[in-house]
C-alpha cells in the first residue's frame, strides 16, 4: 500500500514529512516467513534466481562494477555476498606499424580504447569502458581498472585511432588517417600490460575518387569504411579516415579480420554545405581494390523550404506542434551504380514552422520523404518515411492512441504517484525492418504520473511502418532515499494496439500491483569495508521478452532479451542496501 | 517561498556518472536507465527530469528522454528515466555532443521561451548537470 503523504503543514510553507508509523514490533506482527527488524517485517522474497549488478560511486575510483549472477537472497530477506572485488588492472602501449611510404610518428597517436564484456547473465547490462590514451614518450598508453575476466567471457577491446572528425585534423593529429581500427578478445584474469601494434604492411585498402557530376573531383569530404567485426553485429567505422581534396582522391586502409564487404561512405565536411553523401555498397575486403563514386546529376542548388507542422490535440481544429523533429531525406541511385542520400532537418519553432535547406534539382525533387518526431507524449503522432511533395507547405500529424487505466496496490486500493511510461514491446520493435526499427528508438517515450485515483493517460503510436504496435508499460512507484515502500516496480506486458485506425483509445484493465517484500544487505569492498552510495539493481530474466525472439521476424540472433530490473537502490553511509521487490 | 532541487548523483547502467564526462550511451534498446538522485526540500513538489542534447537557446531541442519523481514525503528522492530515444544516428556520425540532465520543480510549459524549459509557474527553480556525451552504436 501506498504511504499516504502524511505532511503537516505548519506554520506558512514549512513542510514537515510525518515519520512512517512502524510494520511490527515482533515476528508476530509479519506474514509468518518474514522477520521482523527496526519497525518493518524483512524477508518471505519473491522465488526464482535473481542476477545482481554492484556499480560503484564515483569516488571510489580503486573499483569497478559487478555482476553477480546468481544472486542469494535469505528467506529472512538478507542478501549475501555484495562484495564490490578487487579489479584487475589492464595497461597498454600502442606502436604503430604503417605501409610504405607512409610513416608513421608513433608519439602524435592517439586513440580511443573501448573495453565491452557481454553480460554474465542473459539480458544484463555486460560491461563497457571507454577511455583515451595518454600521449607518452615510448608511445601512447592507457590504463583501466577491470572486473576479473571471465574464461567464457573474454573482455573486446576495440582500439580507434582518433581524432576522426568531419574536417581533417592538424598536420600533428594525423594518425587516425594512416592507421584503421583495431579489435580483439582478451580474457584479463589477471593484471595484464601489452604492447599493441596497431595498424599493419598488408591490411585491406580501397583507392578512389569522388566524382562530381559535372566532372572533376568532389573536394571537402569526409570519407570512410563501414564494415562488421562479425556477423549479425551493427554498421561501424572500420578504416582510417579520408578528406578529400580538389581532386577528390581517397586511399583507405581497412582493419583486418573484418566480416564480409564493406560499404564506402563519402559525407561532405560541412554538413550544412548542401551537399549529398555518397554510398558504395559491397565493396570487397582486398589489398587495392579501386572505385569510383559519382555525385548524380540534377540534383540543382540550396533552397529554403519552410514547413508548418500541425496536428490535433483532443477535438478541435489543427494547431501548430512546437518542438517537434522534421527530417527530410531523399535517396537517389541504385546499390550496383552507388547511391546518394541527402538530409535536412531541424526543430518546429513556437508558430510549428521550421526551415529546411533542401536541393530543388529535377533528380531529387520529387524523392524527398519525410519523417516527424512530436515531442513525448504530445496527441499528435510521428510521422515515418511518408513521400512529401515539397510543393507542401503544412503537414498534419496523425493522431496518436490513447492508453489509459488505473494503479491500484496489493489490497486494491487506488495508487497515485506511479511514473507510468510506455515503451515500444519487443515484439513490436523486432518486427520492424532495422530502418523503421532505429526511428521507432528514437520516438521519446510517453510518460504519465498517476493522480490520486490512480489513473494515467498515455499517448503512443500506434502504427509505424504498416506495423500496429505494442506496448509494455514500465510502473516505476514513488521513491524516496531511506523509506521502503510497500510498492515495487513492475511492468505490464504487451499491450496490443487495437488493429482499428478508428480506434482512439485503449482503456487496459486494472493494473495491480503485486505485494512487495523488502531484502537488505551490506554492501563491502574487496577488504571489507563499507561502500556508501553504491548503488545495487536486482535483476530477474524476462521471460516474456524470450518469447518475442521466437514469435517475430526481425529479432537479433542472438537474441539478449534484456533482464527486467525489479529493484534498485544505492547503500547507506554505513553501506547498507534496503530494496523492495516484487512477490 | 521555493526551494531549488538538486541533484546528488547520475547513475547509468552500471556507473555513476561524475561531471562533466564525457560519458558513453548506445542508442535503442540497449541504452539503459539512467537513475537520477534528487533532493527538494518541499516535499510536496513533483519533480520533472529532462535530458536534452545539444540545446541552444537560439536552437532549442525538445527533451529526448524524460521522467517524474512524485512527491514521497520525503526531501530525497529518485527518478529513472528510459535512455532508449537519447541517441540518434545522427549523434553517433557527429560525436562530442552536450547532455543536459536538468531538473524542475514545477510543470513545463508547452510553449514560450526558453522553449522546452519555461515552467508554468514563474516560482518554479531548476537545477542541472552537464556532460560531454558520446553516441555509441550498440555493441
Amino acid at each position: 500500500m501506498r504511504r499516504l503523504l502524511a505532511i503537516a503543514l505548519l506554520p506558512a510553507c514549512l513542510e514537515v514529512p510525518e515519520l512512517p508509523k512502524p510494520e511490527c514490533s515482533t515476528n508476530a506482527d509479519c506474514n509468518g516467513v518474514e522477520v521482523c527488524e527496526e519497525g518493518r517485517c524483512w524477508g518471505d522474497p519473491p522465488a526464482g534466481e535473481f542476477a545482481i549488478v554492484i556499480s560503484p560511486p564515483t569516488e571510489r575510483v580503486d573499483l569497478v562494477s559487478r555482476e553477480i549472477t546468481s544472486g542469494s537472497i535469505r528467506t529472512d530477506g538478507r542478501i549475501e555476498g555484495l562484495v564490490l572485488e578487487k579489479p584487475v588492472d589492464f595497461a597498454g602501449r600502442l606502436t604503430t606499424m604503417c605501409t610504405p611510404p607512409l610513416v608513421c610518428d608513433r608519439a602524435t597517436l592517439r586513440a580511443s580504447v573501448t573495453i565491452t564484456r557481454p553480460s554474465l547473465f542473459e539480458g544484463g547490462p555486460g560491461f563497457r569502458l571507454v577511455t583515451e590514451t595518454m600521449p607518452d614518450n615510448d608511445g601512447p598508453k592507457f590504463g583501466v581498472k577491470l572486473p576479473p575476466g571471465h574464461p567464457d567471457a573474454p573482455y573486446v577491446v576495440t582500439i580507434v585511432p582518433i581524432p576522426r572528425g568531419d574536417s581533417p585534423a592538424t598536420n600533428m593529429d594525423r594518425l587516425a588517417e594512416v592507421v584503421p581500427p583495431m579489435r580483439f578478445q582478451m580474457p584479463l584474469l589477471a593484471d595484464t600490460t601489452k604492447t599493441l601494434t596497431i595498424g599493419g604492411i598488408a591490411l585491406p585498402t580501397v583507392e578512389g575518387t569522388l566524382l562530381a557530376s559535372a566532372g572533376g573531383g568532389l573536394e571537402d569530404y569526409r570519407v570512410v569504411a563501414m564494415g562488421r567485426w562479425e556477423q549479425g553485429a551493427p554498421l561501424t567505422e572500420v578504416s582510417t579516415v579520408a578528406y578529400t581534396q580538389s581532386n577528390g582522391a581517397f586511399r583507405l586502409t581497412l582493419s583486418s579480420d573484418l566480416v564480409g564487404s564493406v560499404e564506402i561512405v563519402a559525407r561532405p565536411s560541412d554538413p550544412n554545405s548542401g551537399k549529398t553523401t555518397l554510398h558504395l555498397l559491397d565493396v570487397p575486403t582486398a589489398v587495392g581494390v579501386q572505385r569510383t563514386l559519382t555525385e548524380p546529376a540534377g540534383l540543382g542548388k540550396p533552397v529554403t523550404k519552410t514547413i508548418t507542422i500541425k496536428g490535433k490535440e483532443t477535438g478541435g481544429a489543427p494547431k501548430p506542434i512546437v518542438g517537434a523533429r522534421v527530417r527530410v531525406s531523399a535517396l537517389i541511385g541504385s546499390a550496383a551504380q552507388g547511391t546518394a542520400t541527402f538530409v535536412a532537418e531541424g526543430t518546429t519553432d513556437d508558430a510549428g514552422r521550421v526551415d529546411l535547406d533542401v536541393l530543388d534539382g529535377d533528380t531529387i525533387w520529387d524523392a524527398y520523404r519525410l519523417e516527424v518526431v512530436p515531442p513525448a507524449g504530445a496527441i499528435p503522432g510521428a510521422i515515418y518515411n511518408q513521400p512529401f511533395a515539397m510543393t507542401d507547405s503544412e503537414v498534419q500529424l496523425p493522431t496518436r492512441t490513447l492508453i489509459t487505466g488505473t494503479v491500484l496496490d496489493a489490497t486494491g486500493a487506488k495508487l497515485g504517484g506511479v511514473t507510468v511510461t510506455a515503451r515500444p514491446a519487443l515484439r513490436f520493435v523486432w518486427s520492424l525492418d532495422d530502418k523503421p526499427q532505429t526511428f521507432l528508438n528514437s520516438l521519446p517515450l510517453s510518460s504519465d504520473v498517476t493522480d490520486d485515483n490512480g489513473e494515467f493517460k498515455l499517448a503512443v503510436d500506434p502504427v509505424i511502418d504498416e506495423t500496429w504496435g505494442y506496448y509494455d508499460l514500465n510502473l516505476d512507484p514513488a521513491r524516496s532515499t531511506g523509506f521502503l515502500e510497500r510498492v515495487p516496480t513492475w511492468v505490464r506486458y504487451g499491450v496490443e494496439i487495437p488493429r482499428d485506425a478508428n480506434v482512439e483509445k485503449v482503456a487496459v484493465s486494472d493494473i495491480q500491483l503485486p505485494d512487495a517484500a523488502f531484502v537488505h544487505g551490506p554492501v563491502v569492498d574487496f577488504n571489507n569495508t563499507p561502500v556508501k552510495d553504491a548503488e545495487v539493481k536486482v535483476f530477474r530474466m524476462n521471460t516474456n521478452a524470450a518469447m518475442a525472439c521466437e514469435s517475430v521476424r526481425n529479432a537479433p540472433s542472438p537474441c539478449p532479451t534484456p533482464a527486467q530490473l525489479i529493484g534498485r537502490d544505492a547503500a547507506s553511509a554505513d553501506g547498507i542496501v534496503e530494496l523492495t521487490l516484487p512477490r | 517561498m521555493n526551494s531549488p532541487p538538486a541533484i546528488t548523483a547520475v547513475r547509468a547502467s552500471d556507473q555513476e556518472l561524475p561531471e562533466p564526462g564525457p560519458v558513453n550511451f548506445e542508442t535503442g534498446i540497449n541504452a539503459g536507465m539512467m537513475s537520477v538522485a534528487l533532493v527538494d526540500t518541499d516535499v510536496l513538489d513533483t519533480l520533472y527530469v529532462r535530458l536534452f542534447v545539444d540545446y541552444f537557446v537560439s536552437a532549442p531541442t525538445a527533451p529526448r528522454a524524460e521522467c517524474t519523481a512524485a512527491p514521497t514525503g520525503t526531501s530525497q528522492r529518485t527518478a529513472t528515466c528510459d535512455l532508449t530515444a537519447l541517441c540518434t544516428d545522427f549523434d553517433v556520425q557527429h560525436p562530442q555532443r552536450f547532455l543536459t540532465v536538468q531538473v524542475f520543480d514545477r510543470e513545463l510549459a508547452e510553449s514560450g521561451p526558453p522553449r522546452f524549459k519555461l515552467m508554468t509557474d514563474n516560482r518554479g527553480m531548476t537545477t542541472s548537470r552537464g556532460y560531454l556525451l558520446n553516441c555509441q552504436e550498440p555493441s
